[in-house]
């Protein structure tokens, strides 16, 4: 590591990462830390920006702004997180091969208390899934890890599944994980809710953005009541760049959209570069303001109509039995993703009682979709298309 | 319009909207005809159709690690599962990532000087319950679920039936010898295709670790465009180290004038441009110590 002594390179970052204001304030902080030979450094210099929050019933006091590293290439971007004060980092066993776990290891190796360390392991058997912590906390060079998931549970069955919850109870009790959770990428506001209920797990990481349904944000209350701690991934909607908003990137104003859930007790943004770090780290103690706002309405108006939020509240809402989400799923594919080879294949498992060749006798669809998709003319294109 | 331009018409749109359709089939028979065949009588039997996975819905599949895959231009990826009657299974997932270069650069993120190799593909690591290879544009991961000896030979001998397959040389992308062989850490070689070093302004690029006595530094080469173009990064990154960390001033090496400088944590650094490349080596306790890798670099790059 550098030979740059670390209040310089605070200096120095935080001039170019927090801004003016911020970086004046980190500054004259520094400054003032030092006049009172305050020797925790850590604190004394992230304290104006950083904004913490608490991870449910873990008591685990984590920044607003985790490290999502899935995609870091360059540990000096990590260390330079976690210099900064960022609490909360997040890798799983299967990321780049083990070497994502390897480098976290690397950058936290000497300053375990500095961060917060969450993996995933990949639900397999009871054997291969104590084998793989083993293999994650030696790559981590760590004893134990604070938040252990399961990783990308789909079912209630899974999060229930009594094995799975006896090993990880199991880890708990030998000390290799502090706290015990699962990710979801599918289903979530119903694993959310169950999770609510049983009162089993820890810490739940979810998909949440300003483009999910009202439901998940109910589910998401729900298991905070419940003293669930909740991170948000996928924050920022998958891809950014639309035609109608030209270089208008709406990264930052979709970070505060889902931070100003309070419900919401952390998030971990994928951040592969300096830049992507400066940007998410200003969110913190940032509210969701008009541009913000308006930034958002400009994103969703460009995607309106286009973009199925897969809330399900279609389902079952066609008294001729059409598969609407189904359906719906398959026009993504095809018109979304121009993926048309797929979308016939979805297409083709799709039972013809439920097809929207029934649409066609309609005048008008008696469903109506919460993202205000026009499902009339969606269906019936959807038959000429596909049927 | 006349009748005969209106039929042209129509049947130039048919034969588009076939051609297309035709594509869409070649696009997945050839995943599907890269994977191995279990042998007539034996216990084995696939499990259900293969699967197939785009850039769009491959988060589904393999989840926060889809996005290394999409860094590296991702295309398309088949899987399918063998069972036998022991409950025992095999996971095959072939990615074609559309070219050597991306197909070298993902596969880089996933080694590590550490693991156990083993005879298949261009390049390839094993463990008790995988091997993972890449070969030409593929990169190929087998998963078992056991890990007896039976498992390891079939992980092995489909690995190998797999490789015959791609029609494909065993060689690494040309571009790799654009890093010097002489003091490399092996097998740390990789292809970055965003935001080398955690920059944006670095695009595209190779890197690789090098033992300089008891220490190990990283050399790098950044592709430009142009050699107008890695001027400007040149510009860029001096100016990063300059507001971040500090300059220490021009060196000449070989007649080549480098930059030095000291940056946050990766100790010293020197760089220079050559034609589209801007070269560097980081990590160094001492500038000098760097400079007999930077002309093997030079050596390397202009050679090429």
């Amino acid at each position: 590591m550098s030979k740059i002594d670390r209040r310089n390179f605070i200096r120095k970052s935080s001039e170019i990462v927090a801004g003016g204001f911020v970086a004046n304030t980190l500054l004259q902080h520094i400054e003032r830390s030092e006049q009172q030979q305050v020797t925790s450094k850590t604190k004394e210099e992230s304290k104006p920006v950083l904004e913490y929050r608490t991870l449910g019933k873990t008591g685990m006091k984590v920044t607003a702004v985790g490290f999502g590293a899935m995609r870091t290439t360059d540990a000096a971007v990590l260390a330079q997180a976690v210099d900064l004060g960022i609490n909360f980092v997040d890798t799983a066993h299967g990321y780049q091969g083990g070497n994502n776990e390897r480098m976290v290891g690397e950058v936290l190796k000497g300053r375990r208390k500095d961060a917060f360390v969450c993996t995933k392991l990949k639900i397999s058997s009871i054997e291969n899934m104590k084998s793989d912590l083993e293999t994650s906390l030696k790559r981590l060079q760590m004893d134990y890890v604070d938040v252990l998931y399961m990783h990308a549970a789909r079912s209630i069955d899974v999060i229930q599944n009594e094995d799975y919850m006896k090993l990880y109870e199991q880890f708990k009790k030998e000390g290799k994980a502090r706290f015990i959770g699962f990710s979801t990428h599918s289903n979530e506001a119903t694993l959310l809710s169950q999770a609510a209920k049983d009162k089993f797990w820890d810490v739940i990481l979810v998909a949440y953005n300003f483009q999910r349904e009202e439901a998940l944000t109910k589910a998401i209350k729900e298991a905070t009541d419940a003293g669930i701690g909740i991170v948000a991934m996928k924050t920022q909607a998958g891809g950014y760049e639309t035609k109608e908003m030209g270089n208008i990137s709406p990264h930052q104003a979709a970070l505060k959209w889902v931070l100003q859930n309070p419900n919401v007790h952390t998030t971990i943004p994928g951040i592969l570069t300096f830049d992507e770090l400066n940007e998410d780290f200003q969110v913190m103690n940032s509210k969701l303001g008009w541009n913000d706002r308006k930034t958002l309405y400009h994103y969703g108006k460009a995607i309106k109509g286009k973009y199925c939020t897969g809330c399900n509240a279609c389902k079952d809402q066609c008294p001729y039995g059409v598969d609407i989400p189904e359906l719906n799923r398959c026009y993504m594919y095809y018109e979304g993703y121009r993926d048309q080879e797929f979308a016939r294949a979805n297409f083709a498992e799709i039972k013809a009682d439920f097809h929207a060749s029934k649409c066609m006798l309609c005048d008008e669809c008696s469903v109506t979709c919460v993202n205000g998709i026009n499902l009339t003319e969606r269906m019936r294109n959807i038959n000429k298309l596909l049927a | 319009m006349t009748t005969r331009r209106r039929y042209l018409m129509m049947w130039i749109l048919s034969m588009s909207i076939l051609f297309s359709m035709n594509t869409d089939a070649a696009s997945t028979d050839d995943l599907k005809s890269l994977l191995p065949v279990m042998e007539t009588g034996s216990d084995w039997y696939q499990d259900g159709e293969p699967h197939y996975f785009k850039p769009h819905n491959l988060f589904e599949y393999i989840n926060g690690s889809a996005e290394l895959y999409l860094a590296y231009d991702f295309q398309k990826l088949i899987t399918v599962t063998f069972l036998n009657s022991l409950d025992q299974s095999l996971t095959i997932d072939i990615y074609d990532m559309g070219n050597a270069l991306n197909a070298f650069g993902v596969y880089s993120n996933f080694r590590n000087p550490q693991d156990a190799t083993v005879a298949v593909g261009t390049d390839a690591i094993i463990s008790d319950y995988y091997i993972r290879l890449y070969h030409g544009q593929y990169v190929v991961d087998l998963n078992s679920s056991d890990s007896d000896d039976m498992m390891k030979k079939l992980m092995l001998r489909a690995a190998t039936e797999i490789e015959r397959k791609i029609d494909a040389e065993k060689t690494f992308p040309g571009l790799l010898r654009l890093l010097p062989e002489k003091g490399v850490v092996q097998r740390t070689q990789k292809y970055i295709s965003e935001a080398m070093l955690g920059h944006k302004f670095l695009p595209r690029g190779l890197e690789a670790k090098y033992k300089l006595g008891q220490n190990e530094v990283k050399a790098f080469v950044v592709l430009c465009d142009s050699f107008d173009i890695a001027q400007r990064t040149m510009e860029d990154f001096k100016s990063y180290i300059s507001n971040r960390g500090a300059l220490l001033g021009d060196v000449s090496i070989d007649s080549v004038s480098a930059v030095t400088g000291e940056i946050p944590y990766h100790d010293r650094v020197i760089f220079a441009v050559y034609n589209s490349y801007l070269y560097g080596v980081i990590d160094l306790p001492a500038i000098d110590s760097g400079v007999p890798l930077m002309k093997d670099l030079y050596r390397a790059i202009t050679a090429n």
